[in-house]
């Protein structure tokens, strides 16, 4: 018994380690299980609180820069709502909530990271402003990622920006559908795959969300064709898209609401389970 | 000992702090950032309890994974640094330094600065493999572990020898 005692006396630095990698591993390797979401929870709540303190003294500073950036995006949304009122005539339709399919609620950025393989945002909204998981998120020029976690008032939020997500996206004007990915070099780039080579497209063609998601609504803008390879072998381009939204600079996004969201589910999972 | 304990628990609050408000923040050439927490690891007194540094290594790695939202990438490699560091500091001193703490230390810098950018290198070799956790990522890896040990590097000697001039 004495000589086990010794060996843990003697070895105690190597089994404390050992111990706490255990820990470590295993926290690691809850990423998405109910262990992970209480404690990235509880680092949303700390981390949120502070940094929303700090981005408050900092948006103080910034003020007229934030207030140039709204009036111009308000300007530019004001002439897109009359171009589209004056062409289909809706004026009295668009009035009717009942109508519109989505609702947009907007929030500000208390913390962005665009540096990791999985980047992670936190907005300062959460569930007492009808904020839920899975709701998608979009900014000034385009979509920036997915609600992953509530609290009461804060969120985080999948970015585009994070490895091992894919997006559905469309070449805007054209039939050609294709999967969103990061590569994790540049911020300010993707990569747009599984585009079949029978699609006619050039450099400079805008891709937007394709809609074949329950999460973007169709015809959300997200980037510019800026390279364009036709494989020797294989039948897809390899297509590397220039990002509209500046993702290294958020200050306000906006969180879309898709109302007939459990409707679209229900009656994929329906479809599946009958496929079967 | 109260003294020390407590300096200890500022040192380590005030390496989380910056760390979290400040160097999170630089994001150079739009990927790299400077761990310049490392420094309350590496400047750490050679004669305390390697017991207790592993314990605050961990403690050090776990609350930045909390506060940077990360999946458990710095609480390893800060643990592993932790762990390691005596065959660290006897491969870049020797059998014996000439003090047990890198503030009042008098070796040649060559020492010192060996001393330090093995420890981040390690430290960031571990964080960025298993933040990435793929092998086709190999090239981002050693990219990203190079670009910011150096960072990190020139940062922790400008800390060092900032702190030196004030003992």
């Amino acid at each position: 018994m004495q000589w086990i005692l010794n060996i843990i006396i003697q070895k105690r630095n190597l089994l404390l380690f050992l111990f706490l990698l255990g820990i470590g591993i295993v926290f690691s390797s809850y990423r998405s299980s109910y262990h992970q979401s209480k404690l990235q929870r509880f680092g949303i709540i700390i981390s949120g609180g502070i940094f929303k303190s700090i981005n408050n003294s900092k948006s103080y500073l910034s003020l007229t820069e934030s207030n140039q950036s709204l009036l111009a995006e308000n300007s530019t949304l004001h002439q897109e709502l009359l171009q589209y009122k004056q062409a289909e005539n809706l004026i009295s339709e668009s009035t009717n909530p009942e109508l519109n399919n989505y609702l947009v609620r907007s929030a500000t950025v208390v913390k962005n990271s665009y540096a990791k393989a999985r980047n992670i945002i936190i907005i300062d909204k959460g569930t007492s402003d009808g904020i839920l998981k899975d709701m998608s998120v979009v900014g000034p020029n385009g979509i920036i990622g997915i609600i992953k976690q509530t609290s009461a008032h804060f969120s985080s939020v999948i970015s585009i920006l994070y490895q091992d997500f894919s997006i559905n996206a469309k070449i805007q004007g054209k039939g050609a559908f294709g999967s969103l990915s990061w590569e994790g070099y540049d911020p300010t780039r993707m990569v747009l795959s599984d585009v079949s080579i029978i699609n006619t497209i050039a450099v400079g063609d805008t891709i937007e969300t394709g809609g074949m998601s329950a999460y973007f609504p169709k015809g959300i803008p997200i980037g510019t064709i800026i390279d364009l390879e036709t494989p020797t072998s294989g039948g897809y381009y390899n297509i590397e898209v220039a990002l509209l939204n500046n993702l290294t600079d958020l200050k306000h996004v906006y969180i879309i609401e898709n109302k007939k969201r459990s409707e679209f589910i229900d009656l994929q999972k329906k479809s599946e389970d009958g496929t079967r | 000992m109260v003294q020390d304990s407590l300096g200890i628990l500022l040192g380590f609050f005030v390496a989380v702090t910056l760390q979290v408000l400040l160097f999170d923040h630089i994001n150079l050439f739009g990927f790299s950032c400077p761990s310049v927490y490392l420094f309350f690891i590496i400047s750490y007194r050679f004669d305390r309890s390697q017991f207790f540094l592993i314990l605050l290594g961990f403690l050090l790695g776990f609350v930045l994974d909390i506060m940077q939202s990360s999946s458990g990438a710095n609480t390893i490699a800060t643990l592993l640094i932790s762990f390691i560091r005596p065959w660290v500091i006897r491969f870049s001193f020797g059998i014996i330094s000439d003090s047990n703490s890198l503030l009042s230390m008098k070796s040649r810098m060559g020492n010192q600065a060996l001393y330090i950018g093995l420890m981040i290198l390690i430290h960031q070799f571990v964080l960025q493999s298993v933040a990435y956790f793929d092998v086709t990522h190999t090239t981002l890896i050693l990219r990203n572990t190079l670009v910011n040990t150096a960072l990190t590097f020139i940062l922790l000697l400008a800390t060092l020898n900032l702190t030196k001039k004030k003992n």
